[in-house]
Parts: C-alpha cells; structure tokens; sequence
C-alpha cells in the first residue's frame, strides 16, 4: 500500500554552511529513499535556486517558497523575529501550522526556531512546556532495533523547569522512546547531584514524588552526571540549562577523546603503529558519537514536528535531520506526544 | 538504416510537415538500464511489453502525432540500441500506439565484427552520421527541429554539434577537430563530413530536451547554451513547447492527463515540475498567465479532473518565485573541443585519495 504523502518544510538558510549544505542534502533526499515524501525549501529563492542549478535533484519533489529575510546565528532571537516576520524559520514555521507541511527541520538560530515554533503552532494539551529532546551514544542497546542511543530532554528549549514541566518531559521523553525508538516501557531518570530523593534543589525533590507517583511512567530514580553516557537508562529528565550543559559536556569529551589520540599518534611510532591497528575500531567509535549521524533534536509539546540540527550541520547532518523528520511524521509522533500527555 | 513508410503514412503525404522531433531511445523514450553486464543482459531479453517508458514520453509523442488535416510533425528515431533488436522496440512502439517515420539502430554486430570496438560504445560518431544521413534524405531542410535524448550518453554534445551544423554556425574545419577530438573511425568520419559539406545552412533547432535520467545537475549543460532544456519528466518539456507556441493549451493538459492515468502523477509532481522550470527561467510568469487566460476562455480536456488545471496553475502560481531575475548568462558559442576535453579529464578523475583517521 503507498504510504500517505508528507511534506517536510527546511529553513534553507539556517546554519553555518547555509544554504549550500542545506540545499545539497535536499537535493540528494530527494532523489532516494520514499517518493512520497516531497520537501519545501524555505528561504533566498535565488539563492536556493542557484544550489538546486548545480545540484543533482528531483524537481518532482522540490518546491521553494521565497522567504525575505532570515535569523542569523548571532542575533538575539526574541528581537529577530520581531523585526524579521518574513525569517525563514518562521516561515517554515508557518506553514506547519497552516497545514502546508508535517514537519520542519532547521539548522539555524535554535533559540529562534524554538520561538518561532512556539509563536505560530500550539502546544499540546497537558503540555505545561515544549522541550527539546536529544539523543547522545551508550555502549547499551535497547529495544527492538538495538538503539545504542539513549535520550535527554531538556537540552535548551527553555532554562528553568517546574516540577511539573519536568514530569511534562518525562512523559513526552516516554512516548518519543517508545514510538521512534520501539521501547515498549522506556526507563526514565531525573538527573540531580545525588541518587537521593530527598537531596538536590527544591524542585528536583519535587519533581521525584511526582515522577514516582506517576502511574505511566517507568521511573526509576534520580541518577547523577556519570551516569548519563552508561546508558542504563532509556529517557533522562532535566531542566534545559543543565542538559545543554551535560549534551555539550558529552560532545566535547569525545572531541577531546580523538584529539588525545591524534597527539598520541603523532608523538611516537609504537603508538602510531597501536593506533593504527586500532582505526577501525576507532572508527567506529567516532561515528557512534559525531552528532552529523543523529541529525538533530526533536522539539517536543508542539502540535508538530520540529527538528532542530546543529548549527555546525553540514550536508550529511542535514540529510540525517530530514530523516529523522520523516521518521518522526512517519510513526505519528505528535498524536503519540499529545497521548502520552492526556494519560 | 531506416524503416519503409507504412500504407497508412502514405495517407499523411499530402499534409505538410511543420516540425521535426529527433528522439533518442534509451533513457529518453524506454527507462532502460544498462549500467551493468546484468542490465544488458536483461534489456536484450525483455518482452515489448514489459518495457516501460519515461513518464509523459507516450503522452507527449502522441500530441506530436496527434492528426491534424492542415499540417502534420515528423518524428524520428536514433537509438544505440543493436540492429537485432528492432523487431522488439517496433512492437514496443506499436503497443504504445507510437507511428515513427524512421528508425535509426546502430549496427553494433557489424562494429564488433569489423574490429571497430571504440564505435561499439562511442555514440558520436553514430548519431551525427545518422543525423546527417536521415536529414539529407527528406526535404524538410527549412522546417524546425526539436530534438530529444538524455544525460546518460552524450545527446546534448552529438546534438548541439548537429544543432550548429544545420543552421551554419559551425564550420567544416571545427566539425573535423570535433571528430578527431571524439576518435570517430576515419571511415565514419567522412562520411560526416561528405553530408556536412552538402547541408544547406537554413536549418534550425528550437530547443534540445534532455531527460536527466542520471539526475546530472541542469548547469552542467549551459556551456552548451541555452536552447538545452534539461528535463525530469514530459510535462516538462509540453510546457516549453506550450510556451514556444508549438504546443496548444488543450496538448499541454493531454500531456497532463496521460501522466495522471499511465505513470501514476500528482498534482504535486507536475505542480513542482513547472515551479523548476520558472526557477531555472526556461519559463517566465508570463507564460504562466497565459495558461491561466487559456484555461479561462478556452475548452480544458476532460482528461484531467474537473478543477484539476486550475488547481495546478493556482498552487504553482502561489509558489511561483517572486524575485526578478534574469535568465542565466551564457558565454557562447560552445568551446566542442574543450567540452570534450574536459568530460574526458572529469572521467579520469574519478579515483580518490582516501584519508586515515588520524591523517
């Protein structure tokens, strides 16, 4: 049986490498994979158009939809958009929420793709605060596809999280586990600085009674930083300064992980020859953690599929980005959000 | 090597021809394959009418042959495909209710048994010669050529080469360096240059399609000029032709509708499709209006769902780019010995260096 045709709307402007890797990662997804799956090019129509010229694509599946203006990745967000109504973030925003496209995937301004999908789609009831959700490599894999990925949410869509925002996020971390990932009953954990329910900050105290008390989760308990990249958990709660924090943390230390053994590897000849034996391994490790084979962050709480990449994105990243999105639309995302979040 | 007029064509003599439509086969009327030995293999074996055509190619030729008792088109075939094949590819047509006036094969039998392997699988000097020969044997030397082929070989090279010869803008001593360049066999290339050196410089051809079958990137064909259109599909191509004039509002919708009931389109494929050629300034908005006068006043064919075409012209219209740009700049003529030289450097160069993880 076909499957139902989506639509993915892309900020082509958003990012460092914008529009040209943008661009190229719409014209390669075009040309592969589901042919029910049609893409919307939001930005400089010249611009786009002249990338799309000297890239291979499916016109079939391509359209552009010219936008004025867009965010740039210094600007304060809140003020951008303000003045900028015609940014392509926005505009791709839009026509989720008008009904034009199912999903939006940017690599732009985060800040900004998260208010401008917070300006123009709803919040889903019971949703107290949208977050983003991101995933980061464990050496255990779970559920039925052997995911070695395990997920963290809030990386930064808002700072600070009442309690209940933070039982909001466990059960929308809940729901995207079980429904992307196949986890029939995803382990959840709120991060804190002891594994003590009475120890930590007010609202995490808080937060543990409510998430125990909760009767469709499967909590398990605080967990502290170190326990993060174990992965013995499946979904990990915090509010959104603390699992920017950790995300970043956990990215830098695999970074600085290769940079040691590049150091090694130039210093002496044993350990080059070591190294060497080693790559396809090593390899293997780096592509388990390069955040350009994940994609990007699903913002969750909205009645949509947004999909948030880095900023660093390049060709590759954005391809995965698109993916995610039409997986994340695919498996019905936002009715199985808004479900876990009436329970 | 050309097929005899049937009765039926005989009926058609009297109706005096307007334009003529050149096609390629492979990749640019029937999808075949034949990047691999398996391919081959397969393509030679398969039964008429298990081969499928490009979408719109049989929607579109049927508008090009669709009868008319004031004036007529002439369509040709030239394929790469063996000489052993035509009784398969003329029931293919036959099936597809496609009448060519002539149809080309290339004598790939002979070529291997002759010692002539470099023209088994070189299509330059084949597809001139016959370009020539086919040329050189109607009287339609005034009447317009539109010309189609595809990105897998060399069509849009073989054809602008064709293109220049026919309306005098390329001269017999380039036309020999070109040939040199492209190491056709002695023999084939005097017979080029024989036809060439007889061709009445008053042809002309309008536009050049090339079914971007590989999905080459469109720019890689402006060296060549503007009057190539690469192309995704059919509807593609009726839109220009409807844009040109040389196709009416009801054949453009036809086109439209064939793609709807035989290749299982959308409104949003076509819609898309029309956006990329507005994109790329191979149409401009006043074309677009023109359809939507045309859809207005005139009759819509019900091949179409009733609303369909509006629907079409209103969501390209919405998307229809809003900036003012000009149609891209060319720097010609085309540099035939250069082009050559450098698709041959970008084949070699396709090994790459592979990089460690630490180097």
């Amino acid at each position: 049986m076909a499957e139902r045709p989506i639509t993915i709307a892309i900020d082509a402007m958003g990012g460092y490498h914008a529009p040209a890797d943008v661009v190229a990662a719409v014209a390669q997804a075009s040309q592969v994979g589901d042919e029910s799956v049609y893409f919307l090019l939001v930005g400089d129509e010249v611009r786009i158009s002249d990338a799309l010229y000297q890239a291979g694509h499916n016109p079939e599946r391509i359209s552009v939809v010219h936008a004025g203006s867009f965010v740039q990745l210094g600007e304060p967000a809140a003020a951008a958009l303000e003045q900028k109504r015609d940014a392509s973030v926005a505009m791709a925003c839009a026509l989720v929420a008008h009904g034009d496209a199912d999903a939006v995937v940017t690599a732009g301004h985060p800040g900004a793709a998260v208010l401008a999908a917070l300006e123009h789609l709803k919040m889903l009831p019971g949703a107290t605060r949208a977050a983003l959700a991101s995933v980061y490599p464990t050496p255990r894999a779970r559920g039925p596809q052997n995911d070695r990925l395990g997920l963290i949410l809030d990386v930064g869509a808002t700072m600070r999280a009442r309690p209940e925002d933070l039982v909001c996020f466990a059960s929308m971390g809940s729901a995207y586990a079980r429904v992307v990932k196949g986890i029939e009953r995803p382990r959840v954990a709120l991060l804190s600085n002891s594994r003590e329910a009475r120890v930590g900050p007010p609202e995490i105290v808080a937060a543990y009674e409510l998430l125990r008390a909760h009767p469709s989760l499967n909590f398990y308990g605080n967990v502290e930083g170190d326990e993060i990249p174990k992965g013995d958990y499946d979904v990990i709660v915090c509010e959104g300064f603390v699992g920017d924090v950790a995300l970043k943390l956990l990215e830098g230390t695999g970074e600085a992980a290769f940079e040691l053994a590049r150091s090694a590897y130039e210093r002496k000849m044993a350990w080059r020859m070591g190294l060497r034996l080693l790559s396809g391994g090593l390899k293997k490790i780096k592509t388990a953690t390069d955040f350009e084979e994940y994609g990007g962050a699903p913002l969750l709480g909205v009645d949509g599929v947004v999909i948030l990449a880095h900023p660093k994105s390049r060709k590759k990243a954005v391809g995965n980005a698109l993916k995610l999105a039409i997986k994340n639309v695919r498996a019905g995302l936002t009715e199985q959000v808004a479900h876990a979040l009436r329970e | 090597m050309t097929s005899e007029p049937s009765v039926d064509m005989q009926k058609d003599i009297e109706v005096p021809v307007v334009h003529v439509y050149r096609w390629d086969l492979d990749k640019t009327y029937l999808q075949t394959e034949f990047d691999s030995v398996r391919d081959l293999i397969r393509t030679a074996l398969q039964k008429p009418e298990d081969k499928a055509t490009v979408p719109g190619a049989i929607a579109l030729l049927r508008e090009i042959k669709r009868p008319s008792d004031d004036e007529r088109s002439l369509v040709t075939f030239i394929s790469g495909s063996p000489t052993q094949m035509r009784r398969v590819l003329e029931k293919k047509f036959e099936i597809d209710g496609i009448r060519p006036d002539a149809f080309v094969l290339k004598p790939t039998l002979e070529n291997i048994l002759k010692g002539r392997f470099k023209a088994v699988r070189g299509q330059v000097g084949y597809k001139l010669e016959a370009l020539l020969r086919i040329r050189s044997e109607g009287t339609y030397e005034r009447i317009p050529e539109t010309l189609f082929g595809d990105d897998a070989e060399q069509d849009a090279f073989i054809y602008s080469v064709y293109a220049d010869l026919i309306s005098g803008q390329l001269g017999l001593d380039v036309l020999r360096d070109v040939l040199v360049e492209a190491e056709v066999y002695a023999t084939t290339m005097e017979k080029i240059m024989r036809f060439a050196a007889h061709l009445q410089p008053v042809g002309s051809v309008d536009r050049i399609f090339i079914n971007l079958d590989r999905r080459s990137p469109p720019g890689r064909f402006l060296t060549l000029g503007p009057r190539i259109v690469p192309i995704v599909n059919y509807f593609q191509a009726a839109l220009v032709l409807y844009a040109d004039g040389t196709f009416t509002m009801p054949s453009l919708i036809r086109v439209a509708g064939g793609m709807l009931a035989q290749d299982d389109y959308g409104l949003m494929e076509l819609a898309n499709s029309f956006q990329d050629l507005l994109r790329r300034r191979i149409l401009t908005t006043d074309d677009l209006e023109r359809l939507e006068n045309d859809l207005s006043g005139g009759d819509v064919p019900d091949v179409v769902p009733k609303g369909f075409a509006e629907k079409l012209v209103g969501r390209v219209r919405a998307l229809a780019p809003r900036s003012e740009v000009n149609a891209r700049e060319w720097q010609g003529p085309p540099n035939y010995i250069e082009i050559l030289r450098s698709d041959r450097a970008m084949k070699e160069a396709v090994t790459q260096k592979k990089t460690g993880l630490f180097s």
